[in-house]
């Protein structure tokens, strides 16, 4: 008898402990939930406000240039050969053109290891006064999905060195 | 027995395939124009991406499957709460091993373009599917319960595929191509990069499957933790 | 190379070796703590001192 009075009281805090736990856990995966939901709430926001429309290209921009204004937007052109000159401070100027229409970039901070005439870029910037200058503070540098090995014939000799070197 | 025998067999070809794709990828494979040996990110990166889906796949089919009344098995759902739970490992890390790349070639670790905004919210969807599966219950409800969160997560991975021909988008289209079924890298950096792809698929195979065998464990042991319960409560019920 | 490079293939290796071991880790904790429930009672089990 006194060993089920015993029992009573210790299989109810048991199932206390038990109870007290489990709105632990609940309250652990409310705050979960909650992050989740902001986080995708955020990551929503985002893809249909900045993503959809990533950038602008050259042309666009100049079509809308009033439109714009000194506002700050991605602008997306191909840096022109014979354009890019390196200006004090580390700042760098060249021209994209795309579709026709060219804008001058003037960039400041160095620029991607990537960065060359030819290639396309996303600047990240606005116009400055009412032409067709542009002041960037981000340049991202695009490529395309080809990779082509750069020197064929002597990897193919260096390849064989190793192979050597091996045994 | 066999089954054992199997997932080691597909542990043991996965380490030797990772270990020769990296050899190949660091060592073989040459530098490309442009890129010079920032290329040899190719043969980690993309493979992650890929078995990411891969993984969402399985975890989708299964649930299909454990939704379906004449398939459903506790097994179907303990299949897709281990592949995803491996997918969303194998997302941490496209997203890592991306960031470096973007970081070398792009010149930002991270920006709100469409594929990488796509799959940041892959990473959430399946974290938060994972979280769900946490959620005590009814066994058979929490289980339904998360087999049709799958599903609805799942919307998400053909739009990151896609991501980069639907919109704008900074990054480039996949090297492999599979919808126009191109690839655009040839010779020995294409048999690395094919190699990587299966390599990480078995992988992937090998730790789910290790995945499986922990959630059946555990489950067996709040059986048996639900079993002595009982008997405790039927020995109290004999004293008294 | 460019140290880019090796840290990429360094994160790949860690992450997916160390989701790997966590696996192995949890696998055997689970087994050894379903192993003793299985055991027989302690008046049925051989006498510890027979193993000097």
């Amino acid at each position: 008898m006194s060993t089920a009075t015993a029992a009573g009281p210790a299989s109810k805090a048991g199932t206390a402990a038990a109870r007290q736990a489990a709105a632990t856990t609940r309250r652990r995966l409310a705050v979960v939930g909650v992050v989740i939901v902001a986080a995708l709430g955020f990551l929503v926001y985002k893809g249909l406000t900045s993503a959809i429309v990533f950038f602008k290209t050259a042309s666009e921009a100049v079509a809308n240039r009033a439109q714009l204004g000194n506002s700050t937007f991605q602008l997306e052109g191909t840096v022109v050969r014979g354009t890019v000159h390196h200006l004090g401070g580390s700042r760098v100027a060249f021209e994209i053109r795309q579709g026709g229409a060219s804008i001058h970039i003037v960039n400041t901070g160095e620029p991607p290891q990537l960065f060359r005439p030819g290639l396309p870029v996303v600047v990240v910037g606005h116009f400055v006064g009412s032409g067709d200058n542009f002041a960037s503070d981000q340049i991202m540098v695009k490529h395309s999905q080809q990779y082509i090995a750069a020197h064929p014939n002597r990897v193919r000799s260096t390849g064989a060195k190793k192979t050597a070197a091996g045994r | 027995m066999s089954r054992n025998r199997l997932v080691r067999l597909v542990g043991a070809l996965g380490l030797v395939g990772v270990i020769a794709t990296y050899w190949l990828g660091l060592f073989v494979t040459p530098n490309a124009k442009l890129f010079g040996s920032l290329v040899r990110l190719l043969y980690i990166h993309p493979s992650m991406a890929w078995v990411a889906f891969v993984a969402y796949g399985m975890a989708f089919c299964s649930s299909l499957l454990y939704l379906w009344p004449r398939t459903r098995h506790a097994r179907f759902d303990r299949l897709a709460g281990a592949s995803a739970e491996v997918g969303v490992v194998f997302t941490g890390l496209t997203l890592v091993t991306g960031s470096i790349w973007g970081r070398t070639t792009w010149g930002v670790w991270w920006t709100w373009d469409p594929l990488l905004t796509t799959t940041a919210l892959l990473f959430v969807l399946y974290l938060g599917y994972l979280a769900l599966r946490r959620v005590p219950g009814d066994p058979e409800v929490v289980a339904r319960r998360s087999a049709i969160a799958a599903l609805i997560a799942f919307v998400d991975v053909p739009v990151v595929y896609f991501s980069v021909t639907w919109w704008r988008s900074l990054h480039q289209p996949p090297t492999v191509d599979l919808a126009g079924r191109h690839l655009y890298v040839h010779g020995i950096m294409a048999f690395t990069l094919f190699l990587s792809f299966v390599s990480f698929t078995l992988v992937y195979a090998w730790l789910t499957a290790h995945r499986y065998r922990l959630a059946a464990l555990s489950e067996r042991e709040e059986d048996e933790g639900l079993d002595l319960a009982l008997e405790e409560r039927r020995a109290e019920g004999v004293l008294a | 190379m460019s140290g880019y490079v090796e840290a990429g293939y360094l994160v790949v290796t860690i992450g997916l070796g160390g989701y790997a071991v966590s696996l192995l880790a949890r696998q055997r904790a689970a087994r050894a703590r379903l192993q003793p429930r299985r055991r027989p009672p302690v008046e049925e089990r051989p006498e510890p001192e027979e193993k000097r």
